[in-house]
């Protein structure tokens, strides 16, 4: 993930234009136009048509929107080098990282082995064993939502059922007051806006804007815990950079990436699985009667719902894929949204399904190698304590009105879940 | 008592090893979890019965808390030839190195004389079979316990 490369001006081609892109691409792929009309409403709400051409026509692409920039979308492909140990998440000097640039000496900006120490120091706080008990705070708070619900079992189940439960795990975590994510999410939204493809000036202000918020935030938490220490990850950092083994960067750094965006990708995912037992009950029965089909259908519900569409590295020696050379220092991005609905792979790509064949291979939806995602165990024991306590205490879930997404060219989300809770 | 050591990175080994003890003692046995980096290698001779759990982390290295257990092993080289031992690999299959930690670990017990009980258990991390459903198969066909 991460880093906004310097844009390009927003591409109106003309004839000669578009044969200039053709043979920038020529030795690349066999592009004649833009295969990704980033910007675009219709590719923003379903980007799975333009995936299916792209990876096509130009499985490696170099996108002539964004400069320096590469776009891998075939699933073997993302999976063969997406984990590539000549890829660097160091952005080389020609990107603009924007806002994200604060990050300075975290598991986002660095390579191994330094990444290494970094994610352990995390991986302590999120083993599957204790995530599991994080996530009783994901129950409670969903319990509280049942035990307040009116007579019609209206809620607003994106926010109500998924983010405030999910971010009241995480802040058990770390330990910190669970307070306040309604200001922080809708600032995050405004940072992930900014690490898509063609980000206006305006989006790269309200990143701006956004960051300064959450920093604010995560300053005065820290300050607090230095003031009165709890249990959880955050004081226990704190005892680390007195003793001299961590320092103030990775410590705000990595208090930073947990509590502000560690959630929102996390609640997408719970959401999605909802969205899913509403418009199909028998997987809603199928959670609460087979316990030993909950990760399947987790698994499917990730494969469909792809919080972070695509990762992003820069090659740091020029990187063959089947022939096709990327020079070094350039930005790529992998597209796992694309890879997780390839029709060859994943028969029926958009359809949830949970008969697949036993060599299906995995979704990437957390993505791959060494920077796979650090919140996906927390995320996982968050859904599954949600889907547990919602089995147990309700007969079924329903729509009760149309979901409303806010996809931008890069991450997925719910802005409403609207859902009748019957018990 | 049956010692279950577990190395970890991110914590599965950690629930394969607790999915084990519990096994064992719901058919009426005694184990105990122990994480690797806090064993002592040389009391290793005098158990009848090992279990080893491991993942592998990167490109087939070992995780975290399985490296000071092996490195123990390599340096102390304990005489383990009146030791049995079962192990359980936690690896993804997507990678070529699939299954290396546990093969490493198991390599140097049979090395220090340790003799392998049954085949070593694997959970591919890949498929979407649950790691609690796949330590249990493996461990109902390969421990003594649930032989007799």
């Amino acid at each position: 993930m991460l880093f906004r490369p310097g844009r390009k001006a927003r591409f109106q081609f003309s004839k000669t234009d578009l044969k200039k892109v053709d043979e920038m691409n020529a030795p690349i792929s066999a592009a004649t136009t833009t295969l990704l009309p980033w910007r675009d409403a219709e590719f923003r709400m379903n980007p799975f048509p333009w995936y299916d051409t792209l990876r096509k026509q130009a499985p490696v692409y170099k996108d002539p929107t964004e400069e320096n920039t590469y776009i891998v979308s075939r699933y073997e492909d993302v999976v063969a080098f997406g984990r590539h140990p000549s890829l660097t998440m160091k952005a080389p000097s020609w990107v603009d990282k924007g806002a994200w640039g604060l990050f300075k000496d975290c598991i986002i900006v660095r390579d191994p082995p330094e990444h290494t120490a970094l994610r352990r120091r995390s991986n302590k706080w999120f083993t599957p064993k204790m995530a599991n008990q994080w996530a009783e705070a994901s129950a409670e708070a969903v319990g509280k939502v049942i035990d307040e619900l009116g007579p019609q079992g209206n809620v607003e189940a994106y926010r109500n059922l998924a983010l405030i439960p999910a971010h009241h795990a995480m802040c058990k975590a770390l330990g910190l007051p669970n307070d306040g994510y309604d200001t922080a999410s809708a600032y995050m939204m405004d940072c992930m806006i900014a690490l898509g493809s063609d980000v206006t000036p305006a989006e790269a202000d309200r990143c701006q804007t956004a960051f300064d918020y959450l920093q604010d935030r995560v300053t005065q938490y820290l300050d607090m815990r230095r003031e009165t220490p709890s249990e959880g990850m955050v004081s226990s950092w704190l005892d680390l950079v007195a003793k001299g083994e961590m320092t103030p960067t990775q410590l705000n750094d990595g208090v930073m990436l947990f509590w502000a965006t560690g959630t929102p990708n996390a609640a997408y995912l719970i959401t999605g699985g909802l969205e899913i037992f509403a418009r199909k009950p028998e997987v809603f029965d199928l959670w609460r009667s087979e316990p030993s089909q909950r990760k399947a259908i987790l698994d499917e519900v990730a494969r469909l719902h792809t919080a972070e569409m695509s990762f992003d590295r820069f090659t740091t020696e020029p990187l063959d894929i089947n022939g096709q050379i990327i020079p070094a220092g350039m930005h790529v991005r992998f597209m796992i949204a694309s890879a997780n609905r390839q029709p060859e792979l994943f028969e029926d790509p958009h359809e949830f399904r949970l008969d697949r064949s036993a060599d299906t291979p995995p979704h990437l939806s957390f993505g791959i190698g060494p920077h796979s995602c650090p919140g996906m165990v927390i995320a996982q024991a968050e859904a599954h304590a949600v889907f547990n306590l919602l089995t147990e205490r309700l007969t079924r879930v329903e729509l009760a009105g149309a979901p409303i997404y806010g996809h931008d060219d890069r991450s997925a989300r719910y802005r409403r879940l609207p859902l009748r809770l019957v018990a | 008592m049956i010692k279950v050591f577990y190395g970890t990175e991110s914590g599965n080994s950690e629930m394969a090893a607790d999915d084990i003890v519990e096994l064992i003692e719901d058919a009426g046995g005694a184990a105990e979890v122990i994480p690797m980096e806090d064993a002592d290698v040389s009391e290793l001779s005098g158990e009848k019965l090992i279990i080893v759990v491991t993942s592998t982390y990167g490109d087939g290295e070992l995780p975290e808390t399985t490296q000071p257990f092996y490195d123990a092993l390599k340096s102390d080289r304990p005489d383990l030839s009146k030791v049995s031992f079962a192990a359980f690999g936690l690896g993804d299959s997507t990678y070529e190195t699939y299954g290396n930690g546990i093969d490493t670990v198991s390599a140097l017990l049979k090395e220090l004389g340790a003799s392998q009980t049954g085949e070593t258990g694997r959970h591919d991390a890949a498929k979407t079979l649950p790691l609690t459903d796949v330590v249990s198969t493996w461990a109902q066909s390969t421990l003594p316990i649930f032989q007799d």
